[in-house]
């Protein structure tokens, strides 16, 4: 259209100019011949090489791009938060939780900013005492009457595998007594989970609360951790066991999510938890503490010989330093001298033969590892968890057992054969590092059986009764005196055994009558029984006397309701209807 | 430092799950646990082939007219131990049943049955043909009385050794 028309009589131009083509742009033609093809082939390669360039280059020039992708990022996140909630909460989880608390403490700077006002107004001799403290730790008054005002201790801590209830790690304040680590957690996570199911809602067991004990509960994605804590510890601190439960999350997360059963991947979890353990210790001095001192003497002693002979970048010399202060963290290691020599750095050391390899410690405590050589000399460490663990390894706790360190003295408590807390009593005292054993809190495994058998043997016996008859007759009562002498022995082994029993009484009346007359009836013979027993010394306290009514297990199935069943129990089981039996409640008495 | 998994002791009421724990073990907490919150907890030992492993038991308390299997308690479990009274027979069906759910609750778990109450052979009511349906739903059979004691550790090594032998799973949310 936009052509010139060729003018009439001369040369057709249109044939010539065909004829000129290839000659005049020849090579040009072939050239875009070949981009068409690479176009068409390669595009979103080229595309992909280009793509990140480009988009430096678009961000230099203004926000045009950013505006054009926001909302497909956005619909993409919608998208994957609607389909998969689970996994971004996880992924984000780490970070919501420093800014949250970045939010919570301003609120809580704020109120104590109008505490301090209000405070301020008041006048007493302690609040001069506290007053002064504030001037002296510039701590704002307000602060320092919270601390002062609340007292509290945490007792025990555990670290809990969300998925199996299983105890990863368990830490105790000194001197005190404790059960079964393994039981209590699990059974802290069937509560969990039995009020979950319950009562059908997301929430999740939080708090709660025994006398004087608080039990805190916190919730990461693949662990809970679990505080007893004694007194009223400050809302601060549940922050603090966030804080460390999101920590052990990023030093363990794989650990965790792989857990099948073996805990030595969490060994060093230890230290971590350690900061959320608030002890008051007295100071009393004892022949293990002098030990504990001579170690610490002999520490600081090679801390000071600790010598850098390194001219390599400040970056470098932060990573050795954090490779040293890794392993000075770490129990049972010792480093006494950190050089460099032809380039290389040569950590040396000592190293008990159960401290941790000091490779991992350092590959697990410092991002990007520097190459050092490592030369540690096996020493005996008398480092408090150092001893600990020898105990355990010498002695083999069975697994009611639980081991800990105190003072020196190695305290043992729950429950063990006798034979073991008798080698125990002998192989403790001899172990590096112990200066004695405690065994009061032991219980013999035999003497729980014999408890045991006494009280079965007491389940063994059944009064019998003529029909309708409340009372016993005297060749039956006879027999009161054998059960009060069985009952006695229950206590004193149950005493024995640490444990406490309690013995109900239980009636039974036979099919004859109605059956209201027959629970009464029952119970009637029950507290019959009850008060001969009574008469004989047995402590009322520890009976309990009830009626049960018909005694079904003699009735055989087929049998008809009503008076038709007087026939239905026969020959001896006939007079066992009309009896009471005795069962034993034996638990653990409670330590506190 | 020892291994430890978690096992759960499931069967219909009065099968004797409760008499075989304490045969086998010792709690520190109560049995009105059972009643209340519907598990109780027990540890202990076992050796298998030079491996230690501590096993966690929970002690569910058994369905009934009254009460229903919490079956959540299930997650997390290493290995199963289905306990039935060989002296009625209809604990089998209640038997199979829960292992059912479990499997539907935590996956296919290494598990071992218990055919309690073999110091009743008079009363006994499983036959072969029922031992063999046991067999078919992949399940070890073994026999035990929590009263004599007789085949009690047997079966709880049996469950060990079958736990050890798999990979434990990991746990499903
Ligand atoms: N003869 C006999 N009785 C048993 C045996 N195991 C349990 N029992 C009895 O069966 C009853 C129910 O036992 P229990 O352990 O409470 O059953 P659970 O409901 O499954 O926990 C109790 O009376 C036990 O004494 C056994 O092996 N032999
Ligand atoms: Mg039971």
């Amino acid at each position: 259209m936009g052509q010139p028309r060729p003018r009439r009589g001369a040369p057709s131009p249109v044939r010539t100019l065909e004829d000129l083509r290839p000659l005049l742009v020849g090579p040009e033609q072939r050239r875009i011949r070949r981009i068409e093809e690479r176009l068409d082939q390669s595009m979103a390669e080229m595309v992909a090489g280009a793509l990140p360039e480009a988009v430096i280059e678009s961000r230099k020039k203004g926000e045009a791009l950013s505006w054009a992708l926001e909302p497909l990022i956005t619909d993409a996140i919608h998208e994957r938060v609607r389909r998969d909630p689970g996994s971004f909460a996880d992924a984000i989880s780490p970070a919501m939780g420093p800014a949250i608390r970045r939010a919570v403490a301003c609120a809580l700077r704020a109120m104590i900013q109008r505490l301090n006002e209000a405070l301020a107004l008041g006048l007493s001799w302690e609040s001069l005492r506290w007053r002064l403290e504030a001037r002296r730790t510039g701590r704002s008054f307000a602060e320092v009457v919270l601390l002062r005002s609340m007292v509290y201790r945490t007792e025990q801590l555990f670290l809990v595998h969300r998925g199996t209830g299983i105890a990863l790690e368990h830490v105790t304040s000194e001197d005190i007594p404790y059960r079964d680590p393994d039981q209590v957690s699990a059974m802290l996570t069937a509560i969990d989970a039995f009020a979950h199911d319950a009562f059908r809602t997301d929430a999740r067991l939080e708090r709660f609360r025994v006398g004087d004990l608080t039990g805190w509960v916190e919730h990461g994605p693949s662990a809970l951790l679990v505080a007893i804590v004694r007194g009223v510890a400050p809302p601060a601190y549940g922050s603090v066991l966030g804080e460390t439960l999101e920590r052990v999350h990023l030093v363990y997360g794989g650990e965790l999510a792989g857990f099948r059963g073996d805990r030595t991947p969490f060994s060093g979890a230890r230290e971590l938890l350690s900061r959320c353990l608030q002890q008051q210790r007295r100071s009393a001095p004892g022949r293990g503490r002098a030990a504990l001192a001579a170690a610490a003497v002999l520490a600081a002693l090679a801390a000071t010989a600790l010598v850098f002979w390194m001219r390599a970048s400040w970056e470098d010399e932060r990573r050795f330093a954090g490779c040293v202060e890794a392993l000075r963290r770490e129990p049972g290691l010792l480093v006494t001298a950190a050089e460099r020599r032809d380039g290389q750095v040569v950590l040396t050391g000592v190293r008990d033969p159960l401290a941790a390899d000091p490779r991992a410690v350092i590959e697990r405590g410092v991002p990007a590892p520097p190459a050092v050589t490592l030369r540690f000399e096996p020493f005996y460490s008398l480092h408090p968890q150092i001893v600990e663990r020898r105990a355990a390894r010498a002695l083999e706790p069975p697994p009611g057992v639980s081991l800990s360190l105190r003072d020196g003295v190695l305290v043992a408590s729950g429950v063990a054969p006798e034979r073991w807390i008798e080698r125990a009593r002998w192989s403790a005292a001899v172990l590096p590092g112990v200066s004695g054993f405690d065994g009061e809190r032991l219980q013999a495994q035999e003497s729980i059986d014999r408890a045991r058998a006494a009280a079965s043997s007491l389940e063994g016996v059944e009064l019998l009764f003529r029909r309708g008859a409340a009372r016993l007759s005297s060749e039956q009562r006879a027999r009161v005196d054998e059960v009060a002498a069985a009952a006695d022995r229950l206590f004193a082994l149950a005493r024995e055994a640490g444990m406490t029993a309690e013995i109900r009484v239980i009636g039974y009346a036979d099919p004859v009558g109605s059956e209201a007359s027959n629970r009464a009836l029952s119970l009637a013979r029950a507290e019959h029984v009850a008060a001969e027993l009574g008469a004989r010394g047995v402590p009322a306290d520890r009976l309990r006397a009830s009626g049960a009514g018909l005694r079904r297990e003699l009735l055989s199935p087929s049998c008809p309701g009503g008076a038709a069943r007087t026939g239905c129990i026969a020959g001896a089981d006939e007079r066992r209807a009309r009896s009471v039996i005795f069962l034993v409640d034996l638990r653990a008495a409670s330590k506190e | 430092m020892a291994e430890k998994r978690k096992v759960c002791v499931l069967g219909a009421t009065g099968v004797g799950k409760t008499s075989l724990v304490a045969r086998f073990a010792r709690s520190i907490f109560s049995e009105s646990y059972l009643t209340t919150i519907g598990v109780t907890i027990e540890t202990r030992r076992v050796r298998c082939d030079d491996r230690e492993l501590d096993l966690i038991l929970w002690d569910l308390s058994g369905e009934d007219e009254f009460q229903d299997v919490q079956i959540s308690y299930v997650r997390g479990s290493a290995g199963l131990l289905l306990v039935i009274d060989g002296t009625r027979r209809f604990t089998v069906e209640t038997g199979l049943r829960l292992h059912a759910a479990a499997r539907a609750t935590a996956g296919e778990l290494p598990s071992v049955v218990a055919l309690n109450k073999a110091d009743l052979t008079a009363a006994w009511e499983i036959d072969e043909a029922a031992e063999a349906r046991l067999r078919r739903a992949g399940l070890l059979v073994t026999r035990t009385s929590a009263k004599t004691g007789a085949g009690v550790e047997g079966a709880f090594s049996a469950l060990a050794r079958a736990m050890l032998g798999s990979d434990a799973p990991l746990w499903r949310g």
